[in-house]
């Protein structure tokens, strides 16, 4: 049986033409894997590069891994890729939840859909089976409602609903498409090119089996996985508390870190308002982590679920205190479906602005755009999302958005490739190359621990023997993991290169199999790539090494910078926004210290691409490099 | 006294682990249709419930009562016994248990009784949230059990158990 860990299909959608065929997953297994590898190798066959991210031919692609449908703690991401209005380049975000191993259940792990439909629909994908069906009873719901009203019209409760919300429908480059439960696909504007085809919705259900080549081995690799997983450092208290008790601790480090704090942000605490109005936690399939926290808080949002970055985002990065108020901004989020990200990016770079006496109240509809005010969180999400007032400047993507504002709005924009970046990601030398070569901009699962590690212990030490003492362990990890000691030092560039490709391949391992990212080092669990091979190993019953994996996820990022070369990306394209200059208030010699320089990212970038065996002058993966890991077929596209 | 799995729902985070590897135990694949226990889990307004329903071992058990070739037997410790050249599969006694705490097979048309995996349930060993636990039953409070059940589907407005006709 060749299809073991597979649904087995990759099924292709036209919505102009309303065709419907499949073919099997299995002819492109072998070099990319599964999950974000292929669906990366067909964007780059599907989309040529003139192509518009609103047009026909762009393809929206869903890839499931294949231990998602699998008891592999954590395995259940769907990668969602299509050509982004918010790069114009690639686009790329994961989502977790029940998607993708009811999509396996169903038989596919990829959906591949193309053209636009010439009125709202929805799609049915029921074991082996595909209705495109008539949305126009749910075009302008949001996607609470859409996700409940698609059930009712199927008659089957149990269907699986992704779906965008009024922020997709019009196209608005931020929207995302979600799940009724918190789960988001938000990053890159994928519920725009979702919403651009006339698609409102997916939904799935199936009652097909996953194999298992050695099904009882593969069961006592999972419950020894658990058994370690259970006893790793942070377990209990992501288990008992999700992110809360790290969001509290971290937001405070980090702004330790960059010295921005304000005063009134020693009240905010998610495990106090966790302690108040907590309804239950939940979590995705097969994770026995589960980090979302489930609240039910009428009058102030009402319900949803919570996890990642938002209780950070709208509180912190924006100085709004008040958690009541980040709660209903969420909600708004997940009901029009908008990248809370996003907005928060954008509620701070108007706060900016209005400090700065750029924008006043008269710009912005009348509200005055202060550092934290209710008022002002409140009202954007949905303007952007309905493109009302100020909010239709915003919807079209924030660099259109300063070339009209003008007068120097631009310099505070925190973007990286034209993507919004996270306040508090504190200018540091990983996080500005890891931003700046990466395909879709700031990616917040690349985050290299140990220089952030060191940086603050950097800051915290009295003098160079305290720091040198401090750095032992981290220089001791470097060694382990990059082969480099002096990797961690804040202050050199040398050796980071080496750091953010450690952590891309933690992450592009994780992406191809369909594993979430939080199982690995970075929440402190043990899940890596010799984790994944084994149980690939066992699943398919062939030998997978972890190298295996690593070359997968290696050929992955190759093609993902193949796409961008098509469309003239080059190596000056890889940089961050001014604004990445002054994330660290520079008020002391060493805070300037753990900064970067241009000259500093340039130095960095050289280091990068000799790495990834690019070109250093183009920052292009060369021919030899390509035919190296069996990809002479990309290098001929290129016309290397 | 039996032992029987116990459903603290409460803490239920929908991982369908418990079905996964049910499954892949008896089964040798992943199949949440093959699995004695089957997890509703609803998204509503905001919000999911979870609900995770596994055969409770009834004394007077519905679901024996109701099959009319006299097929589905107990075992001494509680279990189900199915005579797989009497069963039908024509699916009356999943019907009959009020919460629907029995599977059918649809792919090898049986029904699925849960036999506590040979002493060491797969279910409970990888609940994470502790919701499912071993526990022993007194012999007659099997019935409460399954009402208890049943009331929580109800509360959610989910019609009375059923998978035949399927809540989840």
């Amino acid at each position: 049986m060749t299809n073991y860990l597979r649904g087995g299909s990759i099924l292709r959608i036209d919505l102009t033409e309303g065709r419907i065929d499949a073919e099997p997953v299995a002819s492109r297994t072998d070099l990319f894997i599964g999950g974000k590898g292929i669906n990366t190798r067909m964007l780059l066959a599907g989309v040529s590069p003139g192509t518009d991210p609103f047009d026909a031919g762009n393809l929206l692609l869903f890839g499931v891994g294949p231990l998602v449908g699998t008891p592999f703690p954590g395995a259940c991401r769907t990668d969602v890729m299509a050509k982004s209005p918010v790069t114009g380049a690639f686009g790329d975000a994961g989502i977790g939840g029940h998607f993708g191993a009811e999509l396996k259940f169903a038989g596919y792990d990829h959906l591949v859909i193309t053209g636009i439909s010439a009125r709202p629909v929805y799609l049915y994908i029921r074991d082996g089976k595909t209705e495109i069906r008539d949305a126009s009873f749910l075009w302008g719901r949001d996607t609470y409602e859409t996700a409940e009203l698609v059930r009712r019209d199927l008659s089957d409760e149990g269907a699986d609903v992704l779906s965008i919300g009024p922020a997709g429908e019009r196209l608005v480059v931020y929207a995302s498409i979600q799940s009724a439960a918190g789960n988001a696909a938000a990053r890159t504007g994928m519920g725009a090119v979702m919403g651009s085809k006339k698609l409102k919705a997916i939904a799935v259900r199936g009652s097909r089996s996953i194999g298992v080549a050695r099904p009882k081995e593969f069961l006592a690799a999972c419950r020894r996985l658990r058994e370690v997983m259970e006893k790793s450092r942070y377990y209990e208290d992501v288990h008992a508390r999700g992110l809360a008790g790290i969001h509290d601790r971290e937001m405070r480090n980090l702004y330790e870190l960059t010295g921005k704090g304000w005063e009134g942000a020693e009240a905010i605490s998610e495990v106090e308002f966790q302690k108040q109005y907590l309804h239950k936690r939940v979590g995705c399939f097969a994770c026995p982590v589960a980090c979302f926290d489930s609240y039910d808080i009428p009058g102030a949002g009402g319900a949803g679920c919570m996890k990642c970055s938002p209780p950070g985002d709208l509180t912190w990065d924006v100085r709004n205190p008040d958690l009541l108020v980040c709660w209903q901004a969420f909600v708004s989020c997940q009901r029009y479906g908008l990248d809370a990200r996003a907005l928060s990016n954008m509620l701070a770079w108007l706060m900016e602005l209005h400090e700065r006496g750029i924008v006043s109240a008269a710009d912005t509809d009348g509200i005055a755009m202060k550092w934290g005010s209710p008022e002002a969180i409140l009202s954007l999400a949905k303007k952007v999302s309905y493109r009302e007032g100020i909010g239709e400047l915003l919807a079209g993507g924030l660099p259109g958005a300063a070339r009209k504002i003008g007068n120097n709005s631009a310099r505070y924009l925190l973007l990286a490739k034209g993507s919004p970046s996270d306040l508090h990601i504190g200018g540091i030398k990983t996080r500005a190359l890891a931003a700046a070569v990466s395909s879709i901009g700031e990616d917040a699962q690349i985050q290299p621990a140990l220089d952030m590690a060191a940086a603050r212990r950097y800051l915290q030490t009295q003098d160079e023997a305290a720091f040198q003492e401090a750095m032992k362990r981290y220089k001791d990890r470097a060694e382990r993991e990059v082969g480099m000691r002096d990797a961690p030092d804040p202050r050199i560039t040398d050796g980071k290169a080496a750091l953010v490709r450690h952590d891309e391949e933690r992450t592009g391992v994780c992406d191809i199999a369909g594993v979430c990212t939080w199982m690995t080092s970075f929440l402190g669990l043990p899940v890596d790539a010799e984790t994944i091979a084994t149980f690939m190993s066992l699943g398919l019953g062939a030998e997978v090494s972890a190298g295996d994996l690593t070359r997968a996820a290696l050929r992955m990022q190759h093609v993902e910078r193949a796409f961008g070369a098509g469309l003239g990306l080059t190596r000056k394209d890889d940089r961050v926004s001014e604004a990445y200059h002054s994330l660290l208030r520079p008020n002391s010699h060493k805070r300037l210290a753990i900064g970067f320089s241009e000259a500093d990212l340039e130095k960095m970038k050289d280091d990068y691409y000799e790495l990834m065996g690019w070109d250093v002058k183009t920052g292009l993966p060369t021919r030899a490099t390509l035919e190296r890991c069996g990809l002479s077929d990309v290098a001929d596209l290129l016309g290397l | 006294m039996y032992p029987f799995i116990a459903v603290d729902h409460r803490s239920c985070t929908g991982c369908k682990t418990c079905e996964l590897v049910c499954s892949l135990y008896h089964f040798g694949e992943c199949d949440p249709g093959r699995s004695a226990i089957r997890v509703i889990r609803r998204e509503k307004k905001g919000l999911i419930f979870c609900l995770p329903l596994v055969c409770q071992r009834c004394e007077e058990a519905a679901c024996i009562e109701a099959c009319p070739t006299g097929a589905l037997m107990r075992r001494e410790d509680g279990g189900l016994i199915i005579d797989e050249d009497n069963c039908t599969a024509c699916g009356i006694c999943a019907e009959a248990c009020p919460a629907g705490c029995l599977s059918l097979d649809a792919a090898a048309k049986a029904v699925i009784g849960c036999d506590l995996c040979d002493g060491e349930p797969q279910c409970v060993l990888f609940c994470h949230a502790r919701c499912l636990r071993e526990a022993e039953s007194s012999g007659e409070d099997g019935k409460q059990r399954v009402a208890c059940l049943v009331e929580i589907l109800e509360q959610e407005g989910l019609p009375g158990g059923l998978p035949g006709r399927r809540v989840q």
